[in-house]
């Protein structure tokens, strides 16, 4: 490889390494940093991710291989690192002042969060299985200790612990498919994989038994039934910034891998996988719903809430149609917005000793303070998928392609699901607009917390009512797969 | 289609209207200037009404096209536009939904006493979500507009609602949504059927009067009606989706009371009559029998039931049961006469039972209670309140003279001309009808005022006069001379009676 190529490559790998320069600049600098200075760190890291989305805005259209075809540069990638760049920013911003609340240490939080971002991307751009695994391993360590960063609380560290246990399972399930698989062909990458299955060379059990433990393993990264036990006792657990990151980010990564792998490798094999997504989606979005009616714990409904949503995108993944792709693809930015925003009242409310953390904690909220209860309103229309917002276009696209595809069992189910979530989401909109006020609550005064507050339930709306750009964008994305 | 002959938007300005109003209480209203927030409200519901009634003057009666059309492009990839535009059914729906939302604002003034900026802002929002309704003509509007008006009137049940409030409210959002959800899948499969070639259309739209070209077989002409059929019987409600009704209209503050029965059930029988009949004509020809019988299932057992309550409100909520049994009887009976008895029904139903729930929220003020044993004798202390209330009652039984009577008898022409047991049925209808109402003017209004709490009852203040007699001069009005109201649809009654009885299926 010549130089020219090289320099080529690193050019545009740059998004990735802005991160990785910030994250180690963080650690660098912390240990050096006065007490009173460390929210300097804080500017350093919101630096660093404008940074790389001005680095991804500017290789926005590009298409080439990077590292003789182990990476990829297109715009499904761009596409996917602009939502994990949106999505740890606004965590930033969220987290400023919790950190200072409950005094976590600031240099490695932000340092781990970004490393966890360089691996979602690496993740998205990924062209080959070591590399995909490579991103998803980067993300998943660093989610374990984001997870167990409240190390003085029991739940907290529950939730890491069995985190960390089941993923490592869950990384080496991985790691012997892809074994297996490179056993079947001899190769990693998935253009050859491609060309191989499209010269139609048959498949051996050896094969198919990989590509099963590839599906359980994303399967318990996107927290699909029946690998989802962990999702609420992980985001129970977490800093709730840290919850809204990994329930958004670690989600979109492998959904971004999963569609790579099966509706560009194995696409020659889409009509023996279907039916199994399908169960998947149907069985996804009834049980997280169904476990979701019964919390009290917000960021455990939260967490249910969000296996259903994986249930709603699965349904792209099983109709592989322009419907469907591009419904996924945008609801991954409606999903970002509204749950980040769910999380971010958490936040928003969280005092030195009351954690905002059950729904009976949000009563009286409008009473007291409108616009904050008119935020989480939208959020909460938008997860349930009431127009006009961005949940009901992604869900309107999503229920469209299955529609299309003649999968009417399965958008039967979906929709019935949305009559269900409705009932949950509601139980929150009833505290706050019809029921007295308990204690007293107080919100945040953090100008960033509430900047991204406006600035979430603005997009979730905008989205909602004009989605025209968004909906071009999600098309360009997803022209790879057509 | 005929354009705007206005130099502005109309139908966009009147629908956005009491939107911009919401918004201007929401953000630059103090809490505590109640005052100016009413009768801001107020003004703002007055002017939509004017600018409704500004449409008259300009609508062509005698044709059925639609009217002052707006369209714009919205989302041009998957055919999805901003579409408005009122034909004559709508347009009279359109005048008593801002109509009674006046009333409405009007009647909470001292209904309403605990946070009245969003109570006044939620009003004027539901407004704007059933004027969309009414004037939508692209299916993907109109599943917006019709899911977006489910929130306001959710919190006014929920925030200013009776003592279960918060079961009424998310009961009657439940089920209204779990219709919806299954309209969607309709809408979304007849934006695919339209895509195929073989249907007439060949390319995917939402466009309601491009879909009304779609020529379909039978088959999935009657899954579609059956998928639109859930979202319109439940909001109508027809037996057996009638049970969120009693509970949503005995716990809804007054004015929630009134737009429910007067406007958000007249959007389910609006549904069948503008998207089932003219996109399923076969489905509904088919189909007919069947919901002619629950009709007059609905009818009947609707008045048996009002007969059983105690309370006033709950006695209205399933005497409008048995009311839209008739509506969609009318309808169902596919007849001109049927057809154009249903739309004037509805604005009937909407001025007699939105004036009766009115009443029950006079009582309902004074005494704090609804439950009919506790009153007796008022009509010596509250002579108007009694006039008033008896002409209500008397346009909700159809007596000759007033509104209800030339509804009724329209509708009871229809179903004759249709099958001659419809209207025998239907008849019998009518006379349950009489006895519940009346029986409850007699244990209300006549006997003696044992009930010392009743003597010192005050008569109508001048607010309640003021919005009281607009409604009775339309019922007299309608009554005596129904005439022009009927011209308003008939053309547009005629050209959906000639679309369901001529369209063939594709065989």
């Amino acid at each position: 490889m010549s130089n020219a190529l090289m320099l080529q490559d690193l050019f545009f790998f740059l998004p990735e390494t802005c991160l990785l320069v910030t994250g180690v600049i963080l650690l660098l600098l912390d240990p050096f940093l006065p007490k009173e200075k460390k929210s300097f760190l804080g500017g350093i890291s919101v630096m660093g991710i404008l940074a790389s989305a001005l680095a991804t805005l500017c290789l926005w259209k590009e298409n080439a291989p990077l590292f003789g075809h182990l990476y990829r540069l297109d715009p499904y990638a761009l596409f996917f690192k602009l939502i994990f760049l949106g999505t740890t920013l606004f965590t930033f911003l969220v987290s400023f002042r919790y950190l200072s609340l409950t005094r976590l240490p600031q240099g490695e939080y932000f340092a781990l969060i970004l490393f966890a971002t360089t691996g979602m991307m690496v993740m998205a751009a990924g062209m080959d299985l070591l590399s995909i695994y490579l991103g998803l391993e980067v993300m998943a360590i660093s989610s374990y200790a984001l997870v167990g960063f409240l190390k003085k609380e029991r739940a907290s560290l529950e939730g890491a612990l069995k985190y960390f246990l089941l993923g490592a399972f869950n990384s080496g399930i991985i790691l012997y498919g892809i074994a297996l698989l490179y056993g079947t062909w001899g190769t990693t990458h998935l253009s050859e994989i491609l060309n191989g299955l499209s010269r139609g060379e048959a498949t051996s059990k050896m094969f198919l038994v990989g590509v099963a433990m590839l599906i359980a393993g994303f399967a318990f990264k996107i927290a699909a039934f029946p690998f989802h036990m962990w999702a609420p006792d992980v985001y129970e657990g977490s800093p709730p910034p840290v919850a809204g990151f990994i329930s958004v980010g670690s989600k979109a990564a492998s959904f971004a891998a999963l569609l790579r792998l099966f509706l560009f490798a194995f696409k020659p094999l889409f009509a023996e996988w279907q039916g199994f997504f399908v169960f998947l989606a149907m069985m996804t979005m009834t049980v997280g719903n169904l476990l979701a009616i019964s919390q009290v714990d917000l960021k455990r409904m939260l967490a249910y809430s969000s296996i259903a949503h994986a249930g709603y995108l699965l349904i792209g993944l099983a109709v592989g149609t322009p419907f469907g792709i591009s419904g996924m693809l945008f609801y991954f930015v409606a999903y970002a917005l509204m749950n980040l925003g769910a999380f971010a009242m958490i936040v928003l409310l969280a005092q030195e000793n009351f954690r905002a953390e059950s729904i009976e904690d949000f009563k009286g909220l409008a009473k007291a303070h409108p616009v904050w209860a008119l935020c989480f309103l939208i959020f909460l229309l938008s997860l349930a998928g009431i127009p006009p917002s961005a949940g009901f276009i992604g869900k309107f696209y999503l229920f469209a392609g299955a529609v299309q595809s003649g999968l009417y069992g399965l958008a039967l189910v979906a929709v019935l699901n949305s009559v269900v979530a409705l009932s949950y989401y509601f139980r929150i909109v009833r505290n706050m607009y019809m029921m007295e006020e308990r204690s007293s609550l107080a919100p945040s005064r953090s100008w960033t917390l509430r900047l991204s507050l406006i600035l979430l339930a603005f997009f979730t709306l905008l989205a909602g009512l004009y989605p025209v750009p968004l909906l071009e964008t999600v098309r360009q994305a997803g022209a790879l797969f057509l | 289609m005929l354009t705007n002959p206005f130099a502005f938007p109309i139908l966009s300005t009147l629908c956005y209207l009491p939107l911009a109003g919401a918004f201007f209480i929401m953000f630059f209203f103090k809490r505590s200037w109640t005052g100016l927030i009413k009768v801001f409200s107020f003004v703002v519901s007055l002017v939509g009404f004017a600018l409704s009634l500004l449409l008259l003057p300009s609508f062509q009666a005698g044709s059925s096209e639609m009217q002052f059309v707006e369209k714009h492009s919205w989302i041009d990839a998957i055919g999805v536009s901003y579409f408005l535009g009122i034909d004559g059914i709508s347009l009279v729906l359109v005048l008593l939904t801002t109509f009674l939302s006046a009333i409405s604002v009007l009647s909470s003034f001292s209904a309403v006493t605990v946070r009245q900026k969003e109570y006044y802002a939620s009003m004027l929002l539901l407004e704007t979500g059933m004027l969309g309704v009414f004037m939508a003509l692209d299916l993907f509007l109109f599943y917006i507009f019709w899911e977006v008006m489910l929130v306001p009137m959710y919190f006014l049940i929920g925030v200013w609602g009776g003592e279960r409030r918060l079961y009424a409210a998310i009961k009657f959002f439940l089920y209204t949504l779990f219709g919806s959800v299954l309209m969607l899948l309709g809408i979304l499969a007849l934006y695919f059927l339209s895509a195929a070639p073989e249907f007439g259309i060949g390319k995917g739209t939402f466009d309601f009067l491009e879909l009304s070209h779609l020529v379909l077989p039978l088959k999935p002409q009657l899954w579609l009606f059956l998928a639109f059929f859930f979202a319109f019987a439940i909001k109508v409600p027809m037996f057996p989706f009638h049970t969120w009704l009693p509970d949503a209209h005995v716990e809804a503050p007054t004015a929630g009371s009134v737009l429910l029965a007067g406007v958000l059930l007249k959007m389910g029988t609006y549904g069948f009559l503008r998207f089932c009949l003219v996109l399923f004509p076969e489905a509904s020809r088919t189909l007919s029998p069947w919901m002619v019988t629950l009709a007059m299932i609905g009818i009947i057992y609707g008045a048996f039931l009002a007969m059983a309550q105690s309370d006033m409100k709950k006695l209205i909520a399933y005497s409008s049961v048995s009311h839209l049994g008739f509506v969609m009887l009318g309808i169902y009976s596919l007849t001109p006469q049927g057809l154009s008895g249903a739309v004037l029904q509805m604005i009937n139903h909407g001025l007699s039972t939105g004036g009766l729930f009115l009443i029950a929220g006079m009582i309902y003020e004074r005494r704090h209670t609804r439950l009919i044993a506790e009153f007796g004798g008022l009509s010596h202390k509250m002579p108007v309140f009694a006039t008033f209330f008896a002409i209500t009652l008397f346009s909700s039984i159809g007596l000759p003279g007033l509104n209800g009577f030339i509804g009724e008898f329209l509708i009871l022409l229809g179903a004759f001309r249709a099958k001659f047991l419809y209207a025998a049925f239907a008849v019998s209808g009518i006379v349950l009808g009489a006895a519940y109402m009346l029986w409850l003017y007699q244990r209300v209004m006549f006997g003696s005022c044992d009930n010392p709490k009743n003597q010192i009852l005050r008569d109508c203040t001048l607010r309640e006069i003021v919005y009281m007699v607009p409604m009775i001069v339309l019922m007299f009005w309608i009554g005596l001379y129904p005439k022009p109201m009927l011209r308003l649809s008939e053309a547009s009654v005629n050209h959906l009676h000639k679309i369901v009885q001529t369209a063939q299926p594709l065989r």
